[in-house]
């Protein structure tokens, strides 16, 4: 790939980087069952309180302003509050949260993910142009968004990150921080419905610097940069696992 | 060099598969495994080479080489 087949203004184009920040966003992922929101989240507070008391590490970590994304591993239902209250409280409000659209077709779970936090779904297969201006409008409009990379959740290893998040890391020049999630696959496994007694770390790393990444792009295909990003972020994740 | 040959030759390049080993007919997904951003990247490639808007509804359709001939040749034409 050579400078002149850079293909940055077509991403520009693609996820509207150089029009005003959507105004939109809002409806797209904040208005759902938002009544519900407060006495959800007092739920999952209890929940983690009196079952699966949550310690959270390295909030030093984290940027004190957004926009910036969050990216963990996935292992469990409980990875998404688990993150989210782990968050200070000023993030916390902000948050904004892509999911798979495979749970737009499960009942309740669509109407439990958008009553818990701000979402949308991205569906791989279909309008995933869509999807990223959706993720691009989030970070505009100053929120902290949160990403399970993975694409689902694993079991023991910690999967392959689908590169969707390095584009939009490099193309929004967006810093990401990686975070581990331990014990959550234990306290509530795939295919549980209840949780069990079990002590939950959430550890924030340090943000991972996108703008390197642009500049590679004049040099080598950006699909390749992209995934290089992607898999540094991931690097960033099993050195939190590591090291827990 | 035809606008055929010359989509298939970015096709191959971007996808990192050598140009006789691409089906028109095959489904770029399924059978040569590439994701929705090595597909993006194959459009954003062609935007740039021929200087075209593909609009991204129609590009959420395509999935073989075929398509992509003409949906490029549908849109250069106008």
């Amino acid at each position: 790939m050579t400078a002149d087949e850079d293909t940055s203004s077509y991403w520009r184009k693609a996820l509207r980087l150089d029009e005003p920040p959507s105004l939109d966003i809002s409806k797209k992922c904040d208005r759902h069952f938002k009544l519900l929101r407060a006495p959800l989240r007092a739920a999952a507070r209890i929940l983690f309180d009196r079952i699966c008391p949550l310690k959270t590490e390295g909030t030093a970590n984290l940027p004190q302003k957004a926009p910036f994304i969050i990216a963990s591993n996935h292992s469990s239902s409980l990875d998404l509050p688990a993150v989210l209250l782990s968050l200070p409280p000023h993030h916390q409000k902000n948050i904004c949260v892509i999911y798979k659209s495979f749970f737009d077709k499960v009942p309740f779970a669509r109407m439990f993910i958008k009553s818990f936090v701000p979402s949308f779904s991205v569906d791989e297969k279909g309008d995933f142009l869509g999807a990223m201006s959706v993720a691009a409008a989030a970070l505009k409009s100053g929120r902290v968004l949160y990403i399970a990379p993975e694409g689902t959740r694993s079991t023991e290893d910690i999967l392959p990150f689908k590169a969707g998040v390095g584009a939009l890391a490099v193309e929004t020049g967006i810093k990401v921080v990686p975070v581990y999630i331990k014990g959550t696959n234990l306290a509530l496994p795939r295919g549980k419905f209840f949780p069990k007694r079990q002590a939950i770390k959430v550890v924030f790393g340090p943000p991972l610097e996108s703008a390197p990444y642009f500049n590679k792009k004049k040099t080598a295909q950006a699909y390749d940069v992209y995934k290089e990003f992607t898999d540094a972020l991931r690097a960033g994740v099993v050195a939190l696992k590591e090291k827990s | 060099m035809s606008i055929d040959q010359d989509i298939r030759s970015i096709v191959s390049r971007v996808i990192k598969v050598p140009e006789g080993e691409i089906d028109p007919n095959a489904d770029l997904f399924k059978d040569l495994g590439i994701d929705s951003l090595l597909g993006v990247e194959i459009f954003a490639t062609l935007d740039k080479k021929y200087g075209i808007d593909l609009p991204e509804k129609k590009i959420a359709k395509i999935r073989t080489l075929s398509d992509v001939i003409a949906l490029v040749k549908e849109k250069a034409g106008e």
